[in-house]
């Protein structure tokens, strides 16, 4: 009988856990910022202000413009790091894919502006183009990185402006189904813990069974959250999802 | 009820919830890889659209009777055309012919059409030849990775019975065309 739950226990564990494989973009900052200055290239100071402009337009519009600062690009072409890093932070929101990824390398001299699905008619491949050629990259020759970043950054807003205005919606709960699945499993884990042969079983002594189980579930959702935090900061990323539109350019 | 039989029943619970909910991914699987696949479609339609009009412009302002020019006109007519039942042997073909209309296009003598550089189109035609094969690329590799996902559920046990049992079963992967990574542009 204890053979056999240890091999019931070992059989649905098999089943929820999920792999998953670390990738080398870095991972989203905590509280979320659209400004992300890996290399110190930008001062404190800078950073706040383009932070403050592009979160105003976020309020103002829900269309995110994450810029991200990286010394080096790891190998990877800068268009696909750029995509992945917009997929996986979820730049802009899920329901208009209204995010743009402006990436400069640093160490690497390179320069890319990812627009996202609901972002590629507003912003085409062209004026992407344009906006490295003639605003950021004479900038950031002369050493001007944040005179490149800042105007870099205006143009995209006033490309993209009027193209999206209502607020950001929160994300609908698509999730219950699985969160009662989840509950009728515990249940039934706890009725085969509960009482019984006095020694203890692997699940009841620390209840791992369970949270194993949970972990699994629950590695499901996630991705995309839309909360506010409310007071001036950035809320956070919303979702939303690239098609591998956009331009680069080195300098 | 003996506490042998709830346990017994709560097994078979468990696996029957797990067979249905197997069942439901596979069939979600499925319709993911249909409307992904839709999407390698329409960016390769986008594409086969790109070097068309690539081709067009260069044969408006062509003035002599440029011998890779009729070449990459003779080669526009023979792109195949992608729809939901072709397969990923047929993107291969179609995508490889393509590439070579691109590459005869772009590799015309700039210096024998004197309009075209005037008004910068092959400037712009790097960043849009780039842009597109970024998305045909984005969408081959996301409807590969559906693909993968789905096949991972059928061929690995426990998944591969409800598999069988269902009749579900595992789908052809994309694999690059030779010479993919040959997209130099020569100007």
């Amino acid at each position: 009988m204890k053979l056999a739950k240890y091999f019931i226990l070992f059989f649905l564990v098999g089943f929820f856990v999920h792999t998953t494989n670390a990738q080398d973009i870095p991972k989203r900052s905590t509280p979320p910022r659209l400004v992300n200055d890996y290399t110190g290239t930008l001062t404190q100071d800078q950073a706040n202000a383009i932070e403050q402009k592009l979160v105003a337009f976020d309020d103002s519009t829900s269309t995110q413009i994450a810029v991200i600062i990286v010394s080096s690009l790891g190998g990877y072409d800068i268009s696909e790091f750029a995509l992945k890093l917009g997929r996986e932070w979820g730049v802009g929101g899920k329901d208009y894919n209204n995010g743009v990824v402006f990436l400069i390398a640093i160490g690497d001299r390179k320069i890319n502006i990812s627009t996202g699905y609901g972002v590629e008619g507003a912003l085409p491949d062209i004026t992407a183009k344009h906006i490295i050629d003639e605003v950021v990259k004479p900038n950031f020759k002369g050493n001007d990185y944040y005179r490149g970043v800042s105007e870099g950054t205006d143009a995209i807003i006033k490309a993209v402006k009027g193209e999206y205005k209502s607020a950001r919606k929160k994300d609908k709960g698509s999730a219950g189904g699985k969160i009662i699945m989840m509950v009728i499993l515990v249940i039934l884990f706890l009725s085969f813990t509960s009482g019984g042969n006095g020694g203890g079983s692997l699940m009841s002594r620390g209840g791992i069974g369970p949270m194993i189980l949970m972990g699994g579930a629950l590695g499901g959702f996630g991705g995309g959250r839309g909360s506010d935090s409310g007071g001036g900061g950035f809320g956070g990323f919303g979702g939303g999802s690239f098609g591998g539109g956009g331009a680069s350019g080195g300098w | 009820m003996k506490r042998s039989t709830i346990i017994l029943l709560s097994v078979l619970g468990i696996i029957l919830i797990w067979g249905i909910i197997t069942r439901n991914n596979l069939a979600s699987g499925e319709t993911d890889i249909k409307g992904k696949w839709g999407k390698v479609q329409a960016q390769y339609n986008r594409k086969a659209k790109m070097y068309e009009n690539i081709v067009n412009t260069i044969k408006g302002a062509a003035k002599n009777e440029d011998t890779t020019l009729i070449n990459i006109v003779k080669m526009r007519s023979r792109i195949p055309a992608i729809n939901e039942q072709s397969t990923a042997t047929q993107l291969t073909a179609a995508d490889n012919q393509l590439n070579g209309i691109g590459r005869a296009a772009l590799n015309v003598n700039v210096e024998a059409y004197p309009t075209l550089q005037a008004t910068g189109l092959f400037g712009n035609l790097q960043t849009q030849v780039e842009g597109t094969e970024n998305r045909v690329t984005t969408a081959i590799g996301d409807w590969n990775d559906a693909i993968t996902a789905y096949n991972n559920v059928v061929v690995r046990f426990p998944g591969n019975i409800i598999a069988n049992i269902f009749g579900y079963h595992s789908k052809e992967n994309y694999t690059a065309p030779i010479g993919s990574e040959d997209k130099n542009i020569n100007f």
